[in-house]
């Protein structure tokens, strides 16, 4: 299985994090909390669209909403498929920096 | 909060644009979510700027998304198409350059109708700007003059608060004689203007004063390139230069005269030198071209009638006693150069018929260069059938098809404008020197004028790409993938079509040519009334003034063995005529009419052979014939209402400049002072040597050089310190007809050019055909057919078709042509042979284009062809 692209990962978890109340808006503000930066709107639904085709996540649209002016929201709700993918990155993660125990990349001073 | 706020308008149809259904809703409603938010919370700006900024981020990720797959497609479809150039490198030659050279002539004749329809233009407020002329009317004759009295300027001024500016421009003195220290020339674009001309026309000026640089006499106003000849680097303003002896303060430097425009200069003196001449005053001359500015919204039409009696309220009891009228009216300023033909142009006026000719022609070029497109594609359907047929079966729809069959007719399109560029680019020079016209490249460079020519390429590209686009997309796949080889007969009839009106075009363009060239021949050849061979012709220019000795003068230049005869005269043939009003004194006084002048001494009728036929010329014996006799020609004997040339005879004549009344001692035969386009029109002659301005020498040409620095000596020797100048009278007449001419030339270039794109047409067909009927050929071959029956029979049909584009063309061409000899007096007969060689002529190249194809098809040996059966 192809291992999942960072961008990937960000928005699987992100999903992961907002329990059910992961449509557009609050994906990009889960983003912006987790990494600190504003990602843009299209980068978010190509990724989606992407992973809704390798059945990482499901799109479900809600009962139309007033705000809307009557049309639905898209909701993205992981599938079993997703999860496995996120474990399996996390496994990827910890043991690549298994080893590393001075990264002198950062913070040389301290 | 719960009013609803509608989103920015443009990122929305931005985004309405770039996605669709779903994706469309989720993105504009998730975003809009938030603006609604922001719009509660916050400055409306920033909700809005905000908007923007969402969907401007994703657009180059959404276009790119969006033509992934088409771009994919379009790579392939590049590719199919550059490796169909290469494996048919002879088509797609065929096609480029015949396209090429299709657009690149689209494009000269663009330059030169857009540089023709340029002309006085650029002037500012141009609507506004008008020349005044006068229609003369006597009781005989009707002419309109273009220069006026210099009284009308001011009268307009005074007169008429409509006028804004006023101007006058005097250039009738001829060439000047420039001194500069020890250096002399001769200008001709010299003229006296007053200072308002500088508010009527426009002129850049890069030194001194606009608003007073000829407000005082003998100040000078010189073009750029003036101040370099004469002064080259240093300063010119507050300089001098002496022209025909007399000093003028340069005041200011003009910009180089445009080449569109009627009124070309390069020394501008002011008009206030001439205050004092008597000439100022004159309401009965006309000398002076003048232009006005109207004030804003005066309407020219209703003011040029308005002002058609000017003349009247100062003149008008004297007008009436000589029974002529004068009548003005206005021409708009942009209009002169095309559409005024009177006497005394500025410089020979432009033709619009020529204008019209040429889009014509343009326009059939590129016709013919689209045909033969069309023609090759359809005819070569064929070697893509199975293309298509394989394209279908994997799932590309017809609209894909045509696209991308429409797609490689563009990409010929643009390919061959970039070639037709390249080729203007290096014709434009050739073209200028072999037509005299300046054309400039860099027009074709502008923004606007590229960015239309791009259109027109895609339009070309359409019109030629759309009808093959068509049939190659309706190949059914499983008929054409069976290997079935009918496709290429599709659409013969329309072919046939195709190739006759090509020839028919080329057939046209040919007789037009030959045509030009048989009547721009026939001028050349016809007997004019007089000799114009051998005559070598000395202008006395920069005011040499022989009035006292030109018997001295001319027994010097006789004294050359080679030198046969010496007259002098105030004109020669060809080199323009003055006019004046002559009277019949005694028996009836409403015979006063207008007519041309021309002044010579006692040789000039033998030298020139000029025929008497009746009374006699003038003789040197005779010391009365000096200012005291006239003759005239038959024309004039006509227009008097005489009807035989003796009657002539002892009537008295009140004319000339200054008038003078004598009697006709003779009549001379109607002899071509002017060129053949028009009519010899009646002409009055007087032996005046005051009026003395060119030397004709008879000489023999066996000793050119000889005789050349014999008379050069003279030259020195008479008047030390004036260029000398000669030219041939037979050259000179001839250069009357240069402006057609070239304009012929031009003609002839676009003809050939025309008819080697059909060749080319010609060509792909012919050999298609061969291509298409190898085993045919093969199996006549080996049933014993001779190579000759194969030839004939592959060349019949284009023999059938070229037959019938000469009965398309012949009458067209008669038609057109027809109406071009009439712009002549003197003008050929076509005849039949001319539409009879042409035809033949675009037969023989057709056949021989085609036999080239035949014979390589007859030739070969029918086991190559029937090999694979």
């Amino acid at each position: 299985m192809r291992l999942l692209s960072r961008a990937e990962e960000i928005i699987l978890l992100a999903i992961f994090k907002l329990e059910g109340n992961a449509y557009g808006v609050p994906i990009r503000d889960r983003i912006h909390k987790d990494i600190g930066q504003h990602w843009s709107f299209g980068v978010i639904y190509k990724t989606l669209k992407k992973m809704s085709a390798k059945k990482y996540v499901r799109k479900i649209a809600s009962r139309p909403v007033a705000e809307r002016g009557g049309r639905s929201r898209y909701y993205y709700e992981i599938t079993p498929q997703g999860i496995s993918a996120l474990k399996e990155i996390r496994q990827v993660h910890s043991s690549v920096w298994n080893r590393v125990k001075h990264l002198s990349l950062e913070k040389k001073g301290e | 909060m719960k009013r609803v706020e509608k989103a920015p308008l443009i990122p929305y149809v931005f985004l309405r644009l770039l996605l669709r259904g779903e994706d469309f809703h989720e993105f504009s409603d998730d975003i809009g979510e938030i603006y609604q938010q922001m719009i509660v919370s916050g400055p409306k700006f920033r909700a809005r700027a905000w908007y923007w900024f969402r969907v401007i981020e994703c657009i180059p990720g959404l276009i790119k998304d969006k033509i992934y797959w088409r771009l994919t497609m379009i790579k392939n479809y590049l590719k199919i198409a550059l490796r169909n150039f290469q494996k048919h490198k002879g088509y797609s030659f065929i096609n480029i350059a015949g396209f090429a050279i299709g657009m690149a002539c689209c494009l000269v004749i663009l330059l030169y109708v857009r540089h023709e329809l340029s002309y006085d233009r650029y002037h500012k407020d141009a609507e506004r700007v008008c020349r005044i002329v006068q229609d003369i009317r006597t009781k005989t004759a009707n002419r309109v003059f273009v220069p006026v009295s210099p009284m009308v300027a001011p009268t307009l001024k005074s007169d008429y608060p409509q006028v804004e500016y006023a101007a006058r421009a005097f250039t009738f003195t001829g060439s000047r004689l420039v001194r500069q220290k020890d250096t002399f020339f001769y200008e001709d674009r010299f003229m006296y203007a007053d200072q308002e001309l500088f508010d009527v026309l426009t002129f850049q000026f890069i030194q001194g004063s606009q608003q007073e640089a000829l407000t005082r006499p003998n100040t000078l106003v010189v073009s750029q390139r003036m101040a370099q000849k004469y002064f080259s680097n240093a300063n010119p303003l507050g300089g001098t230069l002496e022209i025909n002896q007399q000093e003028y303060e340069i005041t200011g430097v003009v910009k180089d005269c445009p080449t569109n425009t009627h009124l070309k200069y390069e020394l501008i003196a002011s008009l206030e030198t001439l205050k004092d001449w008597e000439e100022m005053s004159n309401w009965y001359s006309t000398m002076f071209y003048t232009y006005l500015k109207l004030k804003p919204g005066v309407n020219v039409e209703e003011f040029s009638s308005q002002i058609s009696h000017l003349a009247d309220k100062y003149v008008g009891e004297q007008l009436k006693t000589w029974g002529s009228i004068y009548h003005y009216f206005l021409q708009p300023l942009s209009s002169i150069h095309l559409h005024s033909h009177h006497r005394y142009e500025t410089e020979p006026p432009g033709n619009p018929v020529y204008i019209t000719i040429f889009s014509f022609v343009g326009l059939f070029i590129l016709i013919i260069a689209c045909l033969n497109f069309m023609n090759l594609s359809t005819a070569r359907a064929v070697n893509r059938a199975k293309e298509v047929g394989l394209r279908k079966v994997v799932g590309a729809q017809k609209q894909q098809l045509i696209g991308q069959f429409l797609g490689e007719s563009l990409l010929v399109a643009f390919l061959s404008l970039g070639f037709a560029m390249l080729i203007v680019r290096f014709a434009i020079p050739l073209l200028n020197d072999l037509t005299g016209i300046s054309l400039s490249f860099d027009a074709l460079l502008m923004p606007g004028v590229l960015l239309s020519l791009i259109g027109g390429a895609v339009l070309v590209g359409m019109a030629a790409g759309l009808y093959p686009a068509f049939v190659l997309s309706a190949f059914r796949p499983a008929v054409t993938l069976k290997g079935v080889q009918g496709a290429g007969s599709r659409g013969l009839a329309l072919r046939t079509v195709l190739v006759v009106v090509q020839f028919a075009i080329s057939v046209m363009l040919i007789i037009g040519t030959l045509t030009m060239y048989k009547q721009f021949n026939f001028m050349k050849n016809q007997y004019l009334g007089f000799e114009k061979e051998q005559k070598l012709i000395l202008p006395l220019r920069g005011g040499i003034n022989i009035q006292e000795n030109f018997r001295s003068v001319k027994d010097r230049l006789s004294k050359h063995s080679s030198v046969t005869g010496v007259t002098v005269s105030s004109t020669v043939p060809g080199r323009g005529v003055s006019n004046f009003g002559v009277d019949l004194v005694g028996e009836e006084d409403d015979k006063s009419q207008s007519m041309f002048h021309m002044y010579f001494d006692d040789d000039f009728i033998p030298e020139y052979g000029i025929e008497i036929v009746a009374g006699r010329a003038f003789q040197k014996e005779m010391k009365t014939d000096l200012m005291g006799a006239f003759l005239i020609n038959e024309a004039a004997v006509k227009a008097f209402g005489w009807t035989n040339p003796e009657e002539a005879l002892g009537k008295r004549l009140l004319t000339g400049h200054g008038g003078r009344t004598n009697p006709i001692i003779g009549v001379t035969k109607n002899f071509h002072y002017r060129g053949l386009q028009s009519e010899v029109e009646p002409l009055v002659m007087e032996f005046l040597p005051w009026t003395f301005r060119y030397i004709t020498l008879s000489i023999n040409i066996t000793d050119l050089n000889d005789t050349l620095a014999f008379v050069r000596s003279q030259w020195k020797a008479l008047w030390p310190g004036y260029p000398f100048e000669h030219f041939f009278l037979d050259t000179d007449f001839d250069s009357q007809y240069r402006a057609d001419e070239q304009i012929g030339n031009i003609f002839g270039i676009f003809t050939f050019l025309g008819l080697f794109i059909a060749c080319l047409g010609l060509l792909g067909l012919a050999s298609f055909t061969a291509e298409t009927r190898t085993k045919e050929i093969g199996i006549r071959k080996v049933l014993g057919a001779p190579v000759g029956s194969i030839v004939f029979m592959l060349s019949r049909q284009f023999t059938k078709w070229v037959l019938l584009a000469n009965g398309i063309a012949w009458p067209a061409a008669y038609f057109f042509m027809d109406r071009w000899l009439k712009n002549f007096a003197f003008r050929i007969d076509m005849g039949v042979w001319i539409f009879v060689l042409s035809g033949v002529l675009v037969l023989l190249v057709a056949l021989l284009t085609v036999s080239y194809q035949s014979i390589k098809a007859a030739v070969a040996n029918p086991v190559d062809s029937l090999r694979y059966e």
